[in-house]
């Protein structure tokens, strides 16, 4: 339901084209919290960041991606976020029951990293494609890294009408002094800002 | 983003934070402080939960978000590594603090 509270908070995006809007009121209201300017979201991509026996073990039903989009309805979550081929394996079965975003980057931690990067694993086409209402991106601010994952984040979502998702998972130097110390910072920093930035370029519309 | 802990990493912000001094002693205020930090409150900021933990940490980080002014929470582990029954009712307890149903 559209309240004060969400025409208010819609406001705040002034430059942004109508289609992004009505995404981003989507998630506004949708699910328990609808209209109170609050959000829950179910993100999982742990079964492809941290491997899925560390993620999923201790709840077996949870290897199953359709796991996420009933536990993300039932619980009436706003939203649920995940990589692609997650995302994939439920989208046509649960369309229209839960807001979607597709996370579109991902790193692993396979490798102890004191500057993770990652890799693009899913694009704006396969959001729309998916009737996502936004993308989630990763910035590691800290890594050696971080301008290109900024420069990477700013300008495309937006001109296919949706909304953008930095994942700020900070990295500091206390943390990159040892390897074992940044890789636990890097799992356990996670950060959803939904905002289409106002820096993004205009041009976008 | 993360829930912020009270450390000031770069010197030079800590400097401006003591002078000026930004309440920065609860995770209420941090919260507060992030939220302000992001368009003086005019973007939607989320916060993260991290690995699993208790109910009542949880509970008491999504006390402090809300009464900080932050716009919610996303819960991954803490949810999807629970049995749904169990993470059922942890999410909705988490949604009524939000909504100010319960304390």
């Amino acid at each position: 339901m559209t309240t004060e509270r969400v025409s208010e908070i819609l406001s705040w995006y002034g430059s942004d084209n109508p289609g992004t809007l009505t995404n981003l009121a989507r998630l506004l209201t949708h699910g328990a919290l609808a209209g109170t300017g609050r959000l829950v979201i179910l993100p999982v991509d742990q079964g492809f960041e941290h491997g899925p026996g560390r993620s999923f073990a201790m709840n077996a039903p949870a290897y199953d991606p359709r796991y996420h989009f009933e536990l993300a309805i039932e619980a009436g979550c706003n939203a649920y976020a995940a990589p692609l081929g997650f995302l994939e394996a439920g989208a046509r079965e649960f369309a229209g029951r839960v807001p979607l975003i597709l996370k579109l980057s991902n790193h692993d931690v396979l490798l102890e990293e004191r500057d993770p990067a990652q890799a693009l694993t899913g694009s704006v086409g396969d959001a729309v494609r998916l009737g996502c209402v936004g993308i989630g991106f990763t910035i590691y601010p800290g890594s050696e890294h971080r301008l290109t994952m900024y420069g990477q984040l700013a300008p495309s979502p937006r001109r296919r009408r949706r909304t953008v998702s930095p994942w700020s998972c900070g990295r500091t130097r206390a943390a990159r002094g040892s390897p074992r110390k940044a890789r636990r910072r890097s799992t356990s920093r996670r950060t959803l800002a939904t905002s289409p930035p106002s820096s993004a370029p205009t041009s976008s519309r | 983003m993360k829930l912020p802990s009270a450390h000031v990493e770069q010197a030079a912000a800590k400097k401006v934070y003591e002078k000026e001094g930004v309440p920065l002693g609860t995770l209420a205020e941090r919260v507060r402080h992030v939220v302000q930090a992001a368009f003086d409150g005019r973007r939607i900021v989320i916060f993260s939960g991290g690995a699993a933990d208790t109910d009542e940490t949880v509970f008491e980080q999504v006390r402090a978000i809300r009464d900080g002014g932050g716009f919610g929470s996303i819960i991954g582990r803490n949810s999807f590594q629970r049995r749904k029954p169990d993470a059922l009712r942890f999410l909705k307890t988490v949604m009524d603090i939000y909504a100010g149903a319960k304390k």
